[in-house]
């Protein structure tokens, strides 16, 4: 026989084998229909390794359904405690709210009854005033603070959309969480293995929040466990937390460096495993989170000398040749990119607690 | 049994104080008799209307008679005990909440198995998402599930190589990923049918099969050494055979 035709008998081989595996077990189950089956019995009569693989295939199940089956604990004594705890705490926010229903109710025939015993009395919804927010007269009015007021703390929950940078008069860019999930490229890793406990995680925080213009998230894994009152399980100091955001490669450079500052030795950089993180958007627990630039920052448009960092830099764009350009021409211009300048990126942030890595 | 009657004789629902357990002969005291009147022999179709009309006890009850035949299975799935029980409490308070919901056309035991393996399974993903985040980007990630211990054992005491097979199975089991390992449990552990895995884990029956062939095949090679020390595995017939043979 010619060395083709064997190679080509192997593969066929092969891929009888391929196909025949999934049937032997099938045909263990009793689950193919009379010409498969028929197939079957004729390879077990014609092969030897087939009746093997079936006998192989066969001791595992038994294996399997060999295995013991305590009875475990008697579980309604705990399951019928939480019952009647879940059934108090409705009781009582249904009586709440029987209360404040009877109160509102009262405090309504108070009021349409005090109405009715004065009857000339003018109308005060004819022209409501306008509604100004000022602060009360009681207190004294506090200076006018030059800086901005502190970002407020997560603003939304699961279903949230960020604001995308539209507070930066950008066209308003896709979530983070979008751009994780749209497969045009794959995020980027940054593990934290983290020793300090939610410090670390706000550390974390608030360095994405510097580093970015754009709201970014952080996601909780789902939880494992139902706490006593039937929800879920709130996170351990032990679970990882991930923030996602998407930075632009200016950015992540400036983020990577701060990273890098307030961990050292901590960071571990990696491509994301897609499937893994699809798990994580599609069930984990999303809450976004303000970005806080750490200023904006305009020089003026004339001839200015100026010398740019370059210790701890990668890709720094280079200074504006052109200094004739006035202001709002410059507007107009897109934003310097670095060297090799591509789109914004997604990343992960992903804080680990680890005892000593 | 299968969860049409009780044979034991509780004076109460909920074992507490009062409750006890007769003895054999022992008439019951004329309080504890209206209660054994509703659990003996009650169906847990008319527990479940019980439960409806806001006796909540009666809900223990369903609880007993199903948890023993249902915490194998969470067991198998989740590879731990703790986890177990964990999972088949939130699988019951669930399906408290879910009791209007519960129709009668199947058994409350298929319906309450249902929501035992989804939650099961739902935290078996939970648990491998936390683990998998936990490990990634380090260089610890290309780490293989651990091997199955297979070191030569030297003629121990029956229990011990029972215990000692039955953990390596275990390990096996718990090597698999969570879609391998649930449609290998229900088949071959819970006995069900491809169509009842398929419409439990809302899969195609074809996608039943290829996972359960996947499954085997992976355990296969994990358990080789058991196969190669027991011939007797693998000689019972395939069902297919059984089937003929009993018609």
């Amino acid at each position: 026989m010619d060395e083709p035709a064997s190679r080509t008998n192997v593969i066929m081989h092969n891929l009888m084998n391929t196909e025949r595996e999934p049937l032997l077990s099938a045909y263990l189950d009793g689950q193919l229909g009379p010409e498969e089956r028929r197939r079957v019995v004729a390879a077990l009569a014609a092969d030897p390794a087939a009746a093997e693989s079936l006998r192989a295939l066969a001791g595992v199940r038994d294996l399997v359904a060999g295995l013991s089956r305590p009875a475990g604990p008697d579980l309604a004594p705990a399951v019928l405690n939480q019952l009647n705890r879940q059934n108090l705490k409705r009781r009582g926010w249904r009586t709440g709210a029987m209360i404040a229903g009877a109160a509102a109710s009262l405090l309504g025939l108070a009021l349409a009854g005090e109405r009715l015993l004065t009857p000339t009395r003018p109308n005060p919804i004819v022209a409501p005033p306008p509604v100004v927010a000022q602060a009360p007269d009681i207190a004294p009015t506090p200076p006018v603070q030059a800086e901005p007021p502190a970002p407020a703390p997560a603003v939304a929950i699961a279903a949230a959309e960020p604001s995308g940078g539209a507070s930066h008069g950008e066209e308003p860019s896709r979530s983070p969480i979008a751009m994780l999930l749209d497969g045009s490229q794959t995020p980027l890793v940054f593990r934290v293995s983290d020793r300090d406990g939610p410090a670390a995680r706000e550390r974390v925080a608030g360095l994405l929040g510097l580093s970015s213009h754009r709201d970014f998230h952080r996601i909780e894994p789902p939880p494992a466990k139902i706490d006593g009152d039937g929800e879920p399980a709130q996170p351990s100091a032990a679970d990882p937390v991930v923030f996602a955001a998407t930075l632009d490669p200016s950015e992540l450079t400036t983020f990577r460096d701060r990273l890098a500052t307030a961990f050292p030795g901590r960071i571990n950089e990696s491509d994301a495993d897609r499937t893994l993180v699809a798990g994580l958007v599609d069930r984990g627990r999303v809450s976004t989170l303000p970005a806080s630039p750490a200023g904006d920052v305009s020089f003026p448009q004339t001839n200015l000398a100026m010398q740019f960092p370059t210790q701890g830099r990668r890709n720094w764009p280079e200074p504006a040749q052109d200094a004739d350009r006035n202001a709002a021409d410059d507007a107009k211009q897109p934003q310097p990119q670095p060297a090799g300048g591509e789109g914004p990126r997604s990343i992960l942030v992903v804080v680990v607690a680890t005892a000593a890595d | 049994m299968d969860g049409r009657g009780d044979h034991r004789v509780r004076t109460a629902w909920n074992p507490g104080p009062k409750s006890r357990l007769l003895k054999f002969g022992e008439l019951p005291r004329r309080r504890e008799r209206l209660t054994i009147a509703m659990t003996w022999n009650i169906d847990d179709i008319e527990l479940v209307r019980t439960c409806r009309a806001g006796q909540t006890e009666a809900y223990g009850e369903l609880v007993r008679r199903h948890q023993a035949r249902l915490f194998p299975t969470v067991l198998r799935l989740l590879g731990s005990h703790e986890d177990a029980q964990d999972a088949l409490q939130d699988a019951f308070l669930r399906g408290f909440e879910k009791l209007d919901q519960f129709q009668g056309d199947s058994s409350f035991h298929t319906w309450i198995y249902r929501i035992a393996v989804n939650m099961a399974l739902s935290r078996l993903r939970a648990r491998r998402l936390r683990g998998a985040l936990r490990l990634w980007g380090s260089r610890r990630d290309q780490t293989a599930p651990e091997p199955v211990d297979e070191s030569p054992e030297n003629d121990p005491p029956r229990v011990i190589e029972r215990a000692e097979r039955e953990a390596k199975i275990a390990a096996a089991l718990n090597a698999l990923g969570e879609d391998q390992r649930a449609v290998i449990v229900l088949k071959d552990f819970d006995g069900k049918r491809y169509e009842e895995i398929g419409e439990i884990l809302k899969i195609p029956v074809g996608t039943v099969r290829s996972r359960l062939h996947r499954a085997r095949a992976q355990l296969r090679i994990q358990l080789q050494s058991l196969l190669d020390l027991d011939p007797d595995q693998g000689t019972n017939p395939p069902e297919a055979d059984v089937r003929q043979t009993v018609s």
